[in-house]
């Protein structure tokens, strides 16, 4: 009995390592440092919490942004939400690519709520976005 | 006051000199003369004092506007010290709540568990059962401070023979933001013992009525005066890990003529420490409890966690208390599969305080006080919105709005060694939330006590409505 339930924490645990696979990539043939750099650039303005190039990952800290959702039925714009970027940069074939992942996390002061931030999607369109912007600026260096 | 005052001297000088002027035909050029500059003086002297007034009003707009430093006591005037209070003005708190109203219908007036609402000396009742005001503070980008103020069932004006009014502070704490793996926190704290007690708040809940183990086991609210430290860490780039771990009270298993309050009928509940009876809720023994939760989520939408409460109850504090947990929450899609489990030892509580066996006062089969409980709940979530209820009234059913359909089982037992104790339930619901921060419910209750010999007939409908304000 114990060791199905270990082995169901395992499979829960290794589910946290999944690969950003079907996240928005841009690929490009411009080589590996380039796309790291490219990348590097395209975060500008938010603090890099690692930069680990032997891995190939980049991660932002957490910025507030405004939050999506209104608080209680006065609807009061009290409500703060926070994301952090994971940029992955991998081989391939000649050039490289860069995938980028939004963690997302929501807090707001109603009631219990107030105790901490929880954790909520991403946002498909923001992650789409910054992909573009790394592959833009990679097409401007015309590699 | 000043400027009252010269302009009561130009009033002075314009009309009390105006008998005086009358008869001053024969007086001499030089005497007018004398007073037209007294005049002109008062007059210089009024717009000087005047200019000087919009000076000071404009700066201290400016300070105002900053938000720097809330109105003091110089805003003079009683009926403006309400309005000097810095928490009305200040942009840094939050006020705000969350209340709720039953009606229940039930088939007897029966108690459907420890904890649970009834219906009165009928079997059926409206019950405002929670107002509770919350105040959320940012004292500074480190420092916060956050409570609840619960009042239950607050249509009772003063205590009475059956039950007092309770006005209680769910919690209270101060935060001092150290980093994000460790934080400090101390006040009166909500104890993360299961996951149920952290979110018990009325609008946040699909069902009106709690979950059994979470008001006989892990009696919800559990909150108690201590400190710790909280945090979280990012062990992988999906996975989260929570935790929490505090010091704090600990229960108090007795009243102060040494009867004992942990009981079948009861389960923990009259021994928290906000029903304690030691004055202001101080400790019963020199003993503290310890109590701490680790919630791993691996990926958004699932979370497993396991919590623990170590401490002791008696006035000596000989006598341990634990309580383990384990909670979990899966989200796909629409569904929602969410529960909790718990179990007790309560060592020697079977025992009075000289180490007598004691009968059970609320056991009818004259079993002795318990000293193991456990129980657990399971409950299915579903949430959708028919498509043509948007098509048909847009302003009514918005984006925002969903159903839930909800089903939950029940079941626990507050004197394990017996079967005659044990309390199950079947919960079917549907609420529909217009905004996420509102929620009308519409529950029905199948409970049953001692599922196959004794069952009670009070199955029983709940209509509910709770929102944030």
């Amino acid at each position: 009995m114990i060791w199905k339930q270990a082995s169901l924490l395992a499979g829960l645990m290794l589910a946290g390592c999944a690969s950003l696979e079907g996240k928005p990539t841009a690929t490009s043939p411009c080589a590996f440092e380039q796309v790291w750099d490219t990348s590097i650039a395209a975060l500008e303005g938010v603090r890099l919490q690692k930069a680990d190039k032997d891995a190939g990952v980049l991660e932002t800290n957490w910025v507030e942004v405004e939050g999506s959702a209104h608080a209680g039925v006065m609807q009061r714009d009290v409500n703060k939400e926070r994301v952090r970027y994971v940029v992955e940069v991998k081989r391939k074939g000649r050039g490289a690519a860069a995938t980028v992942l939004q963690l997302r996390e929501a807090w707001s002061p109603m009631g219990v709520l107030m105790r901490q931030w929880r954790a909520v999607p991403g946002n498909p369109k923001e992650e789409a976005a910054v992909a573009a912007e790394i592959a833009r600026r990679l097409k401007e260096k015309g590699c | 006051m000043r400027r009252l005052a010269i302009i009561g001297a130009l009033a002075a000088c314009l009309l009390g000199s105006a008998p005086f002027e009358a008869a001053a035909d024969e007086k001499t050029e030089k005497a007018l003369e004398e007073r037209i500059r007294r005049l002109e003086k008062l007059v210089d002297e009024l717009i000087k004092h005047e200019g000087q007034e919009a000076r000071e009003g404009k700066e201290k707009e400016k300070e105002m506007k900053a938000g720097e430093q809330p109105l003091g006591v110089g805003s003079t005037g009683s009926g403006k010290l309400i309005y000097a209070k810095p928490f009305v003005s200040s942009p840094r708190t939050t006020v705000g709540g969350y209340m709720d109203l039953q009606y229940r219908l039930f088939n007897s007036s029966k108690s459907t568990g420890v904890g649970q609402p009834g219906t009165g000396n009928g079997s059926s009742s409206f019950d405002q059962q929670r107002f509770v005001p919350f105040f959320y503070s940012d004292i500074t980008d480190r420092l916060k401070v956050a409570s609840e103020l619960e009042i239950e069932h607050g249509i009772r004006s003063k205590s009475n023979e059956g039950s007092g009014i309770e006005v209680s502070l769910e919690f209270a704490t101060i935060d001092y933001l150290l980093r994000e793996p460790i934080n400090f926190r101390a006040g009166i704290i909500l104890l993360p013992v299961g996951k149920f007690n952290l979110l018990h708040d009325s609008p946040l809940n699909d069902l009106s009525d709690r979950p059994l183990v979470a008001t006989a086991i892990i009696p919800s609210t559990l909150s108690e005066a201590g400190a710790g430290f909280y945090g979280t860490f990012y062990p992988t780039r999906l996975s989260k890990l929570d935790y929490e771990l505090y010091v704090t009270q600990g229960f108090n298993g007795y009243l102060k003529n040494g009867t004992p309050v942990i009981t079948a009928d009861a389960g923990l509940r009259d021994a928290r420490q906000r029903v304690s009876t030691v004055d202001d809720g101080l400790d019963n023994n020199n003993g503290k409890a310890v109590i701490g939760r680790v919630a791993f989520s691996p990926i958004l939408g699932v979370e497993v966690g396991g919590s623990g409460y170590f401490g002791s109850y008696d006035p000596a504090s000989k006598r341990p208390l634990a309580i383990w947990a384990a909670d979990w929450t899966f989200q796909r899609g629409p569904f929602e599969l969410i529960g909790e489990a718990a179990w007790v030892y309560v060592r020697d509580n079977s025992k009075d305080l000289n180490g007598t066996p004691f009968v059970d006062p609320t056991s009818p089969a004259g079993h002795l006080l318990p000293q193991r409980m456990d129980g657990y709940y399971v409950q299915g979530n579903y949430h959708f919105m028919p498509q043509f209820l948007r098509r048909w009234a847009p302003s009514y059913f918005t984006e925002a709005s969903t159903f839930t359909g909800v089903v939950r089982w029940d079941q626990i037992n507050t004197n394990s060694e017996f079967s005659d104790t044990k309390r199950e339930r079947l919960t079917l619901g549907l609420n529909f939330r217009p905004i996420s921060d509102t929620v009308f419910k519409v529950d029905y209750q199948f409970n049953f006590e001692d599922g196959k010999n004794n069952r009670i007939r009070n199955d029983g409908l709940v209509l509910s409505v709770a929102t944030y304000f």
